[in-house]
């Protein structure tokens, strides 16, 4: 046995261990901690399948993101007020033993038909030089699946708008005024998430990156910035914010009423598909970054505190 | 000899199946959405490493890019469950401690 498949083994088992205890602590601020520990360990396993793409968006969205709007939303409603106890049995235990047979099920359909050929693969290689970029797993949302990411960023924009609208008048209690550690960190950090944004959309068409870990990136530099000394974000118009939150949708979908009279919505012409799907990623971007950066300002309930002026 | 994806695509499962039960069994509308994390993680983790399936050669990108999305859609439906929770707080603070 080799040492890589003990430590596949060891992670594994790590990762079903902590999305038990994840479930069992007693307050809602240790289960958000231990979240985002299981979400940085998933990160890491997903390397072991050769997915960087995928383990960098799941360190800065699923662990990092998450973890955030989760402790905003308990700034809001209270970190220490443990769980109630359990439900009553007759829910908890047939819940438990049917969703043990489910996984019981499933595992042995995995094992019985893990010999089947592989998916698609060959196809998705054999075309890359057509689809404007060299990095297959962009060539697949921007370019063979752009609809699936076109609703997609549609779904992230109607979310954005209903922590929006559902977010009254403000109802957070502001934050402390930030010590000499934040602002030292804010001083290093702003330039740096500057200068790591724009690279990470770079790099996407041909490395791992591109726009959805550049748009969980800014909404990081979002969220310490309403954390920070100056919540300049809190005091944006409106209608920038709008037109920002909008802006990758409303691209998305004027370039592909556009590809219109090419024959198909969405399918670009070989030789202008990279400046597309450029166009679209640094878009998105932006609408990713703004968006999130709402969300986690509606969650910790700082939207809309002044009435004439909002996130 | 067990490959490593057909280990984490068990796990993958497992985890999906610890997060369910937390969404159907959990009385707290907090550690629900906590739940629904764990197990969306959970069926990301089986996507992801059936894409490895093929031994050798890259992997499949197309699961790769439905992975991308969902990770997205994920954090949007989050970013709801917890809206939606903070307007539930703030109306009716009686109900707030086991609503249901």
């Amino acid at each position: 046995m080799t040492t890589g498949l003990i430590f596949d083994i060891v992670l594994a088992f790590s990762l079903v261990v902590l999305a038990i205890i994840t479930l069992r602590q007693r307050t809602p601020g240790e289960s958000v901690v231990q979240l985002m520990i299981f979400g940085l360990l998933l990160a890491l396993s997903w390397l072991r399948v050769d997915a960087p793409d995928l383990a960098l968006t799941e360190a800065a969205i699923g662990s990092g993101v998450t973890g955030a709007l989760l402790l905003a939303a308990l700034h809001r409603t209270g970190f220490g007020t443990p769980f109630p106890s359990a439900v009553s049995p007759w829910i908890r235990y047939p819940v438990t033993i049917g969703c043990a047979l489910l996984g019981a099920v499933l595992s042995l359909v995995v094992m019985y038909t893990w010999d089947q050929p592989a998916g698609l693969t060959d196809p998705a290689y054999a075309h890359l030089e057509e689809s404007g970029t060299q990095n297959p797993v962009t060539a697949v949302i921007l370019n063979y699946r752009g609809y699936d990411t076109l609703l997609e960023i549609g779904v992230l924009l109607v979310a954005a708008l209903s922590v929006y609208t559902l977010s009254g008048p403000a109802s957070g209690t502001p934050v402390k005024p930030p010590g000499p550690i934040f602002r030292f960190y804010m001083r290093v950090m702003t330039p740096v998430f500057w200068l790591v944004v724009p690279y990470m959309v770079w790099v996407g068409g041909r490395a791992p990156g591109g726009a959805f870990q550049a748009g969980a990136l800014l909404s990081g530099l979002g969220a310490l910035t309403l954390l920070g000394p100056t919540p300049w974000p809190l005091r944006l118009k409106r209608r920038v914010v709008r037109w920002g939150l909008s802006l990758g949708f409303s691209l998305f979908l004027v370039t592909a009423a556009w590809m219109w009279q090419y024959g198909n919505l969405l399918a670009y012409p070989t030789e202008q598909a990279a400046t597309w799907i450029l166009l679209i990623e640094i878009a998105c971007t932006l609408s990713i970054g703004i968006s999130l950066t709402v969300m986690f300002a509606g969650c910790a309930g700082w939207l809309h505190e002044d009435p004439e002026r909002a996130v | 000899m067990p490959s490593s994806a057909l280990i984490y695509t068990l796990a993958g499962i497992w985890i999906a199946v610890i997060g369910l039960r937390g969404v159907l069994a959990e009385e707290h509308v907090f550690r629900k959405i906590v739940a629904s994390n764990i197990f969306g993680s959970g069926v990301f983790l089986v996507l992801v490493a059936l894409a490895r399936r093929a031994p050798d050669g890259p992997p499949d990108p197309v699961p790769h890019g439905m992975i991308l999305t969902g990770i997205v859609v994920a954090v949007s439906a989050t970013a709801l469950m917890l809206a939606l929770l903070g307007h539930l707080h703030d109306t009716d603070p009686d109900d707030r401690e086991d609503s249901p």
